[in-house]
């Protein structure tokens, strides 16, 4: 439940703050979220990707025509529905890494990182 | 231990951040920063257009209201109270839909393409700089800033492209600022003439000085003048005469030196070949409406987003419609309730080149009647892209830059020249006009490239002037490199504009351009130049015809595919041919000389004909120690048709002695085995983006034409605006261009032009006069003066 909730938390900080501030601001999120809600450590990876890998994925769909997925998929020679997949993959992997960080930074007090 | 591990973790992160942050190179290709250029909040995703919302922005600049309405082909309509209203207008949508590519434009004369690119580009920006293009754009702005009333014009134009940009978020820069991780700079008025100098760059860089002094020296007189003949007698010129008698005198006291050694040949900029245009204007009596009909279509090399912008812009003084060139202020080609008008490239040659002669090893100084002059040396500064400054040096002599350091060649380039007069007012006060008289005025201060600038109105008056700073040249001066340690062998000024070859209401009812010859010899003034010599004849072979035409005739002219060099190389090529191989011709004796996509005879005849070349000009092509230039076909086709027998048709290799029905055979049964295939699978046309990227370049796709034909297209160069207007009270206009309102790849409007522009289609252009009359906006953007 706890996870679910920061999984959300996530999701939609990660929507609200990159409309105002710069994008990399899932990093410094995912590491106070993990740091301060005292996830699991693989549950610190899982939950920042998922939750910013749907975000911008989400976002994605909702911006994106298919004029910008084609483009980038001839772009990089990869196929057009793939080219969202991979922007999204990309924030998912960073947060998950800046989550995974926090989560292991964390105090160790309940014992259920240990 | 596991606060270890997570620092570790965090310490990979953090790299993780800062390499999505940086440009890397992968497999030879570079690459974005990916999450920059991947986020959905300020990267690529952001550049996705399809809802178009009403603006309503407010500006100091703007002395009244402004309301810009694009239309259903995204063609913005400005309804502006005065001039400078307008051009502030026209300012903002060229950046709002092109603003990448004016910046491009700009820092490819400006030698600032390593800014952006990278190390790549460096050698090509210096050669840039070393052609003076950037000294020319600053001579410009010095000589503008003599007009301060009328630079209020450039100024608001400027403004306009400015405000665009200081409106604009990171997450709203054009898709290529975001993947070649760089910012737009702000407009200047140096950024129009940086414009202005690029077009005289692709169009006034025409000289084979070097080759032809090499040629001279290689063949002697007699042989050099059969091969580089300056005139072509089959040639119908653009201003036949007779000529008015002149007040200036020609120049005779040039003597031109010959050279005792081979110059070495240096890179330099060349215009792609098949560049050129057509337009022409027909009088009342030859228009099936009674009034005037004028076309025009200017071939250039083909590139996404287009050359060309399509812009109509209203004020209480005017209406006009038309395309304008990026970043330069006005309509360049287009109509107005009264007059049509455009241009096409004259073709002279105002780039010379002098043989200095240098006192030290140094190149400090070199010696001018007699005397030794200082160079000035100019200090180049380019900012390279992840390296940092580099400087290089740049010899300036009377005569101009010294183009590359390990010749002795000074350029003499009419472009370097400051304006003589408010040149940059030529396309809007030309937009303004409603007589012919006052046209005149208005582009009279035009310099370069010189255009033939074609005229017509709704009072029944046509015209055409070859409008630009023409050189006065004794005869045969600027063909070769000309001794530069006397200044009298310099140009004895220029032609005064008022004798520029023009005509005005000729008798046969229209006057017409296709790159041809401005005049015939009898013109008193000496030129030279590059010269298209078939396109022009077909123009007046068909103009001459006892017949009136309609804009649709006016259409079929411009699409046509027909080649008269085919036509007569063929007449003389097919009846050497022996019994055995004349079979194999029959695709070529039953071909009707069109250039259709579908066509296999036009790309066998292109092959035969080039094989025949390089077997007759065997003493040029052969040449590995000096280049030497390639003659032109007409002289190929003139030397065929007048001699059965030439020394040129002896091939040196051989001990044989071919005559030319050997050399017809020979090239014929070199081409004849190949696999036929149609003019569209051979030419594969398609149009590249600025920046060559395959993503945002068009697909390939079947047309026809060819240079010599009036639908001059080749790969990617081509006619790249048509336009047709028949005057009235109401003008009735069609136009098109191979591509797109908008610089944005991801655009519907980026390439939405280009199938029907291949297909032969034209856009039915209405002249909106008040914005009720645009039917189907797309959007609006209003201007407020801000008090």
């Amino acid at each position: 439940m706890k996870n679910s909730l920061v999984l959300l938390l996530l999701f939609v900080t990660t929507i609200l703050s990159s409309l105002l501030l710069t994008w990399w601001v899932i990093a410094p999120l995912a590491l106070a979220l993990t740091y301060y809600n005292n996830v699991s450590t693989s549950a610190g990876f899982v939950i920042p990707f998922v939750a910013v890998f749907l975000a911008w994925l989400l976002s994605i769909y909702l911006i994106d025509t298919g004029a910008v997925s084609i483009l980038l998929g001839e772009l990089f020679s990869i196929a057009a529905f793939a080219t969202p997949l991979l922007a999204a993959m990309i924030g998912g992997l960073l947060a998950g890494l800046f989550g995974w960080a926090g989560a292991l930074l964390a105090p160790t007090s309940n014992g259920k990182n240990k | 231990m596991r606060k270890i591990f997570g620092l570790l973790v965090l310490f990979v992160a953090l790299f993780v951040l800062y390499f999505l942050q940086s440009t890397f190179t992968l497999g030879g290709k570079a690459f974005p920063p990916l999450g920059n250029f991947l986020n959905p909040y300020s990267g690529v995703w952001q550049n996705t257009e399809g809802h178009y919302l009403d603006l309503e922005l407010k500006s100091e600049q703007v002395s009244e209201d402004i309301r810009i309405i694009f239309d259903e082909r995204m063609v913005p309509h400005i309804f502006a109270q005065n001039l400078k209203d307008a051009l502030f207008a026209q300012g903002y949508v060229e950046a709002y839909h092109r603003l990448f590519q004016m910046d491009m434009s700009t820092r490819f004369p400006d030698g600032k393409l390593s800014e952006v690119l990278g190390e790549n580009l460096l050698a090509y920006d210096k050669k840039q700089r070393r052609l003076g293009l950037s000294y020319a754009a600053d001579n410009a702005v010095k000589s503008w800033n003599k007009y301060p009333k009328l630079l209020e014009n450039i100024d608001a134009y400027t403004a306009g492209v400015n405000h665009y940009i200081a409106g604009l978020k990171p997450a709203e820069y054009p898709m290529e600022y975001k993947l070649l991780d760089f910012e737009p700079q702000e407009w200047t008025n140096r950024h129009c003439a940086l414009l202005l100098k690029a077009m005289s760059q692709s169009l006034a860089s025409y000289e084979e000085d070097i080759e032809m002094s090499n040629a001279l020296k290689f063949f002697g007189k007699e042989d050099f003048e059969t091969i580089y003949p300056l005139y072509n007698p089959k040639d119908i010129p653009v201003i036949s005469g007779p000529y008015a008698p002149l007040k200036t005198p020609t120049v005779n006291n040039v003597v031109l030196q010959e050279l005792s050694v081979y110059l070495p040949s240096i890179v330099r900029p060349r215009s792609p070949d098949g560049i050129g245009s057509n337009n022409w204007a027909i009088s009342g009596n030859k228009s099936q409406t009674g009034l005037p009909i004028l076309a025009n279509d200017p071939h250039l090399a083909l590139t996404l987003p287009s050359t060309w912008y399509e812009i109509a812009i209203t004020t209480p003084d005017f209406s006009a419609h038309g395309v304008t060139l990026l970043g330069m202020p006005g309509i360049m080609i287009g109509f107005n309730e009264h007059i049509a008008w455009g241009e096409t490239n004259a073709g002279h040659d105002v780039m010379d080149y002098y043989n200095i002669h240098w006192t030290d090893e140094n190149k400090t100084s070199y010696i001018l009647d007699n005397v030794p002059i200082e160079a000035t040396l100019k200090i180049e500064k380019y900012a390279v892209k992840y390296v940092g400054e580099i400087y290089d040096t740049v010899r300036y002599t009377t005569w101009g830059p010294i183009v590359d350091d390990n010749t002795n060649l000074a350029l003499r380039w009419v472009v370097h020249d400051s304006a003589n007069g408010p040149e940059f007012m030529t396309f809007i006060s030309g937009m303004t006009c409603k007589t012919y008289d006052e046209y005149l005025t208005a582009t009279g201060s035009f310099e370069a490239p010189a255009q033939n600038f074609v005229y017509a109105d709704k009072h029944n008056e046509i015209g055409l002037r070859i409008n630009g700073k023409l050189p006065l040249k004794a005869y045969g001066q600027g063909v070769k490199v000309t001794d530069g340690t006397m200044r009298g062998n310099g140009w004895q000024g220029f032609i005064p504009r008022d004798e520029n070859p023009q005509e005005r209401n000729p008798k046969r009812g229209y006057v017409s351009s296709a790159n041809q010859w401005s005049t015939s010899e009898a013109y008193p003034h000496f030129y030279n130049g590059n010269f298209e010599a078939y396109r022009g004849r077909i123009v007046h072979q068909i103009l001459s015809q006892n017949d009136t035409f309609s804009a649709e005739d006016m259409k079929a002219m411009q699409l046509s595919t027909y080649s008269l060099q085919a036509e007569e190389a063929l007449a003389v090529m097919l009846p050497l041919l022996d019994s055995a191989n004349l079979k194999k011709a029959r695709i070529l004796s039953a071909w009707n000389y069109d250039y259709d996509p579908l066509s296999k005879a036009a790309p066998l005849f292109d092959k035969w004909f080039s094989a025949l070349e390089n077997l007759i000009w065997d003493e040029v092509f052969a040449q590995n120690n000096v280049k030497l230039p390639a003659p032109d076909s007409w002289v190929t086709l003139q030397l065929m048709e007048r001699n059965a027998e030439h020394k040129f048709y002896d091939i040196q290799a051989t001990p044989k002695k071919e005559t030319l029905s050997d050399l017809v055979n020979t090239s014929f049964l070199s081409v004849i085995n190949e696999p036929l295939t149609s003019l569209g699978e051979t030419k594969k046309a398609y149009i590249p983006h600025l920046l060559r990227l395959s993503a945002f370049s068009s697909d390939t796709f079947f047309v026809g034409g060819t240079k010599h034909a009036l639908n001059a297209m080749k790969q990617s160069s081509g006619p790249s605006w048509r336009m047709i207007v028949a005057l009235g009270d109401i003008p009735e206009a069609y136009g098109i261009y191979p591509g797109g309102q908008s610089g944005n790849p991801a655009s519907a409007f980026y390439k939405n032009n280009i199938e029907k522009w291949a297909n032969g289609h034209y856009h039915r252009i209405p002249l909106v006069i008040k914005p009720e009359d645009i039917s189907k906006p797309i959007f609006n953007i209003t201007f407020r003066h801000e008090k």
